[in-house]
This record gives C-alpha cells, structure tokens and sequence, in this order.
C-alpha cells in the first residue's frame, strides 16, 4: 500500500519526463534550402540575418533575393531562427512588421507543406528556405550548399 | 440634389480611400497569392488614470480606446510596387475612429545590386522619424502600448506622421558600415485640433489646417559592432493659422477688457499666426541577444512669426515668438522568455528648455506649470499568446502633465503635477 502510494506520487514526474521525452524526440533540425544556382552565395549567419530581415535584395549575380518561410508556429521556423539566425521569431516578426506596416516592404512568402517550400525553392531563380532534417533526402545536394552551418 | 452634391463631395474627398478599397477588394478576390499581400491588426486598450484625464474629460477608467488597420501591397514587378494602409483610430477626444488613409505609394526600385539599393515612393508616404514614427500605430512595432510620449507626441502626430508627395531613398552596405539614407517632403493636414490645445491650451476659432514639411533620416549600422544602430532625423514644417476671426472696433475693445481680467482667453483673439519648427531627433539602438536598448534625444526649435492678436503685435512675455523644446527617453527591452518581454523606460520633456519648471510660463501667462514638463517612470510587460496575439501590461509614474497637452476638454489649471497611469492593451495581428 506504501509503496502504491509512492508509485501514485511519482506519477506527475514520470508523466512531466515523458513529455520532456517526446518532446526532445519531435525538436526540429532545420537545414538551409536554396535554389541550385546560388551554389557559392555567402550563407554565413550574418548574410542570412540580412536576407531573412528582407534587407539584402540582390545575390551576387544580381537575380532577386526570393524568401521563403513555414508559418510562424512551425517548430522548423522556430529553430530555423533559432540555429541559423540566432534571434527570436518574435524578433524577427516584429522587422517583418515594421516594413510591411510602414510601406517600406514585404514580408517573405509564406508556404504551408514541406513539399510546397521544396518545390517553391527548386523552381524560384533566388529562392531561399528550409525543411527539417528528416526530410532532406527530398532534396538534391545542389539545394543543400549552405547547410553545413553549426 | 443637395444631399447627392454632398455624397459625391464626400467620395471625392475619400478616393485614396476608395482606391485602396478598390487594390484590398480585388487583392482578396485573388486570395493570398504570392504577388498579393493582406494583412491587419487590432487593438483594445484599457486605461486608469487615476489622477489626471488621459485622451478623455475624466479621470477613472476608459476603454475608448481602439485601432484597426488593413493593410495591402502588391508586387506588380521586380521594381514596382503598390502599397496602402488604411487605419481607424479611436484615441477618446482626440481621435475619433473615422477610417482614413495611412499611406498609399507607388514604389520605384529603380536600381538595386549588393552594395545599392535606390528608389523613390511616391504618394502619401510614410514620415522617416527616429525609431518608431513609421510603426508608431503598429501595436507589434511599438516598444510598450504607446510610443515613447516624451519624443513621439500627439500635438505633432499630423506633421511627422505621414506627407502626401515624394521619399528618395538610398541604401549602402559598405565594407564598413550599412548606411540608409531616406529624403521626404510634402503636404499634410492637422486632423484634430490637438495642435491648438498644445499652443494655447484651449480651442481657437481659428485653424491649424495645411502643414508643409520635408525631412531627412539617416541610419548608420557600424559592422564592428553589429547590434548597435545610429540614427539622425532632420524635420522641417510650416503651418499657418487661418480662418482667424476679425474684430471691429467696438468687438476690440470689449475683448481688451476681457483679457485683462483673464489673459488665458487670449487664444479667441488670435487675429494671425505663423509657425516654424525645426526638429534634430538623434536615436540609438543597441541589440544585444535579448535586449533592445533605445536612447532618443530631440530638440525642437520653435518660431512664431506674425503674431498678433486683435491685430496688434503680440506682447513678447505672453508668447514668445521663439522656443526651444528638449526630450529624451532611455528605454530597456528584455525578451525574459520566448513569450513575454519586460520593459522599463524613462523618459523627460520639457517644452521650454529655459523654463524647466514652468515657473515662468506661470508667473508670465498664467498657466499651470505642471503642464511645462513631464517625466515619466514606465514598466510594462508583454506577454504573447501567440507571436500574432499579445497582451500588455504598463504602468506609469509622471511627474510634470506635459504629456496631456493636445487633449481637449481638459481643464489645464486643475491638472495634477504627479500622477498615475495604468494601461492594459490587447493586440492582434492577421
């Protein structure tokens, strides 16, 4: 009886180390995508600061910078931001904000499916994006220059 | 008939707004394609002032207090593209909620390459002004649930917010330094009557209508340190009052005994008046991992010319026909965790910088001279449901009640040198 009672008081932290558990398993390893063409573009912390802050508008060979994202909630987003841009996604909202409010620009694209910001990648001239690491055999090493970041 | 002349003149006024309807219609037939962009934002915001009226006749709690704005542009090409705003703004007396056009421009990116980025927005655009005046009615863009009152404040909002004519903008990634350089001018109209309250502390028969202004904003980003951002805005503006009343020589006479048993009255018999002001507003930012730490200093350079009142020249110890007003605020950001933010700021003005007190102002024209200075101790948290969805938190300690001139129906004389202020605002963004 004892030791039941024991087992029921550990239950919230049995359950508490599940979630943490789970939740470690589901974090997203986000890789850089690009379209084949900019293979050799600075895809240094700061340069991609500059594209996702929809500052830098031209590659080096002059074809538009095209910028695409998951939706603010995604976990890919979050740790895109994270690992790749080292900001916050609430900070990087609040420039999208600034420029879309005051005049001055656009937002990025936004795409709803993994498949939808592959395709959108591979078929933009300038495109730039991410995808998860589980799903990066769905892309060509062509697409995948920039992703030796850490 | 009567009443169909006054529909196609009210259209005739609105057909930015009309236009812009027309661009959002026809954007939202097409759904969110990639060349279209929609989105808005709400806001609702509670405020007890406990003290002094805030934005309303009383003290207590008020919830007039609301923002709408839609929001659209589009891509038409590489270089072009069209972008409009329309907000609705109900801010208790001073503003009432009535939709009218934020911005509406065409912007030329006529050349870009990787060091440049140059072109020209045409339209209504966009005042460039310290940190915050492009966002300042964005509840996401700003760093609490105002802007910083000390340096953005209401009485100006009209001539800094947005000018109906040209902004040329050109940008410099440098091997040292990113450096943007913004260059505007143009037309705009006060849309309220704050300015009057702000100069006479009373309603004038008169009007503040036309405001002439031009400006230059200049951003330096030093690559040796990459947080940090340098800012100077230079504004000039003009504006004049018209539709003054005119007296006769029995009317003159009766209005001198008047103001001799009460000088405050002297507003009603403003016969003429120019203003000029120049403003230098020097801004820093500093972005360290998750702080934002901000610094704004602004000096106001204030003329009147041709005043006079019942047609004689106005006396100088009235109104002093050149003043120099000072603020600043330094203000600490903190993203405590990925939810919420903390914010501390302080901030002080003073609208004439001889006369910090007011004690001046109070011995010559008879004013309360609380309402000279202001200097405000602020706290806030933001908290955010999602990174759409936020609710803020803020209180404000004040000494001084400069912060309250360009309200109406204030009475000034009862306005309380210390006073509390305590918001709670909910914002959203789609």
């Amino acid at each position: 009886m004892h030791a039941l009672a024991h087992t029921l008081r550990a239950l919230p932290f049995l359950a508490w180390l599940a979630i943490v558990a789970l939740s470690a398993n589901a974090s997203a390893e986000p890789i850089l995508i690009h379209n084949p063409d900019l293979q050799g573009e600075d895809f240094s912390t700061r340069s991609l600061v500059k594209v996702y802050a929809m500052q830098k508008r031209v590659w080096s060979d002059g074809t538009a910078v095209r910028v695409f994202v998951m939706p603010d909630d995604s976990e890919t987003h979050r740790q895109f931001v994270a690992d790749y841009l080292r900001m916050q996604p609430y900070q990087l909202n609040r420039l999208w904000h600034r420029l879309v409010f005051s005049g001055t620009g656009t937002r990025p694209r936004e795409v709803n499916s993994v498949k939808e910001m592959i395709e959108q990648v591979r078929n933009t001239p300038g495109a730039i994006g991410y995808i998860d690491s589980a799903d990066a055999g769905a892309v060509d090493a062509a697409m995948k220059t920039g992703s030796d970041h850490e | 008939m009567q009443a169909l002349a006054h529909t196609l003149r009210m259209n005739c006024n609105r057909l930015p707004e009309l236009v812009l309807l027309f661009l959002l219609g026809s954007g939202a037939a097409y759904g969110k394609t990639e060349d279209f962009q929609f989105q808005g934002f709400l806001s609702q915001t509670i405020a007890y002032a406990p003290d002094n009226p805030f934005f309303t006749e009383d003290t207590g709690i008020s919830y007039d207090n609301r923002e709408l704005g839609l929001n659209a542009s589009w891509i038409a090409s590489d270089k072009l593209r069209l972008a409009g705003q329309v907000l609705s703004r109900q801010a208790g007396s001073l503003d009432d909620g009535d939709p009218r056009l934020d911005f509406l421009l065409l912007d030329y990116n006529a050349f870009v390459n990787e060091t440049w980025n140059t072109g020209i927005r045409l339209g209504r655009v966009k005042s460039h002004y310290g940190l915050y005046n492009s966002t300042r009615d964005i509840p996401h863009g700003r760093p609490g649930v105002f802007v910083p009152r000390s340096v953005y404040f209401e009485s100006l909002r009209s001539a800094i917010l947005s000018l109906d004519g040209a902004n040329a903008y050109a940008s410099f990634s440098g091997s040292r330094a990113d450096i943007h350089v913004n260059a505007f001018g143009g037309s705009s109209h006060f849309q309220n009557d704050a300015i009057e309250y702000q100069l006479f502390q009373s309603s004038a028969p008169g009007k503040f209508k036309d405001i002439d202004g031009a400006g230059l904003h200049v951003v330096v980003e030093p690559h040796s340190l990459p947080d940090l951002l340098l800012a100077y805005t230079y504004v000039e503006f003009a504006t004049e009052y018209e539709d003054a009343p005119t007296f006769n020589a029995a009317e003159r006479i009766e209005a001198i005994v008047a103001l001799v048993q009460d000088p405050g009255l002297f507003a009603q018999y403003v016969t003429s008046m120019e203003m000029e002001a120049s403003i230098n507003l020097f801004s820093a930012q500093y972005t360290p991992g998750d702080w934002i730490l901000s610094a704004e200093y602004l000096v106001i350079d204030i003329q009147f010319k041709d005043t006079t009142i019942l047609d004689f020249p106005m006396p100088q110890d009235v109104f002093r026909d050149q003043n120099t007003t000072l603020s600043y605020y330094v203000q600490a950001e903190w993203q405590a965790v990925e939810k919420l933010s903390l914010y501390t700021r302080y901030e002080a003005l003073y609208n004439d910088k001889d006369d910090k007190d007011g004690s001046n102002y109070a011995e010559l024209a008879g004013g309360n001279p609380a309402t000279q200075f202001n200097r405000a101790l602020t706290l806030g948290g933001r908290w955010y449901f999602t990174p759409d969805f936020s609710a803020t938190a803020e209180y404000s300690r004040n000494n001084g009640a400069a912060f309250l001139n360009g309200q109406s129906d204030t009475s000034y004389a009862d306005l309380k040198e210390d006073w509390d202020l305590f918001f709670l605002q909910l914002s959203y963004h789609f």
